[in-house]
């Protein structure tokens, strides 16, 4: 008898329901763009918004009734849209990652962490240039965890790309049937 | 190094088969048949077991080492 470990059961078992589902298919290629796209737009919104305010602007007032609206008419339109986004995604089967996705997902991932790295310190530098003291802002207390979630967004999204480019690589001389 | 031959293509070939059709029987993606068939990619015991059984033979006589 030939014992499985539980990661192939699991494989199994979603292949099996990514059959079964009546839902329209898509595909693992199209779902890691969707996810890279979605992480970089995330991350970087945050990014640009916490420089906004703790690096070019740090005299504004973030108690002022104008930017407090602006802020939660921004949060609803992006709840509401997200609500959207969601609603659509749910009428898709996402395909499983096979064997040969899953080793590449690993290698994308530990590539990723060295470009994500040097990117940020890159930028950290930059920013410096430009504004003295713009880190240490970044760093400050109160958004250190905006700036986390940030970062992990980012890292997110290279390891999708990265995982893009690496089948990309593999599949470039692949025979159309 | 070894480098790994398959005749996949072939027994494919014989049956009409498509690779999409095959990566739809032993539960992997198309661009993991293509690899496969390229020698690119070294399928887990499993996989080709599976695909051995597809085609009714054994695993040795679908896949082999050249130097």
């Amino acid at each position: 008898m030939i014992r499985y470990d539980h990661s192939e059961i699991n494989e199994e078992k979603q292949r099996t329901a990514y059959r079964k589902d009546k839902r329209k298919p898509m595909n693992v290629r199209a779902h890691t763009k969707l996810n890279a796209i979605t992480a970089m737009f995330a991350g970087l919104f945050m990014f640009f918004m916490l420089l906004s305010f703790d690096v070019f602007a740090p005299e504004a007032d973030k108690d002022d009734p104008i930017i407090i609206t602006i802020f939660l008419v921004l949060m609803l339109g992006m709840m509401i849209s997200g609500f959207i986004w969601m609603m659509n995604l749910a009428s898709y089967k996402m395909e499983p990652d096979d064997e040969l996705s899953k080793q590449t997902r690993g290698k994308a991932n530990g590539l990723a962490f060295a470009v994500w790295f040097i990117t940020v310190t890159a930028l950290f530098f930059i920013l410096e240039k430009v504004r003295t003291g713009a880190v240490s802002a970044l760093f400050a207390q109160g958004n250190f965890f905006q700036l986390e979630i940030s970062g992990l967004l980012t890292y997110d999204s290279i390891r999708h790309f990265i995982f893009l480019i690496l089948d990309r690589q593999e599949m470039s001389d692949e025979e159309e049937e | 190094m070894p480098e790994l031959k398959t005749k996949i293509k072939e027994l494919r070939a014989s049956r009409n088969m498509k690779q999409g059709d095959l990566a739809e029987l032993v539960g992997v993606r198309r661009e993991t048949i293509i690899r496969l068939e390229k020698g690119q990619y070294n399928p887990s015991l499993k996989l080709a077991m599976d695909i051995a059984h597809i085609f009714e033979t054994t695993v040795e006589d679908i896949f082999t080492f050249e130097e």
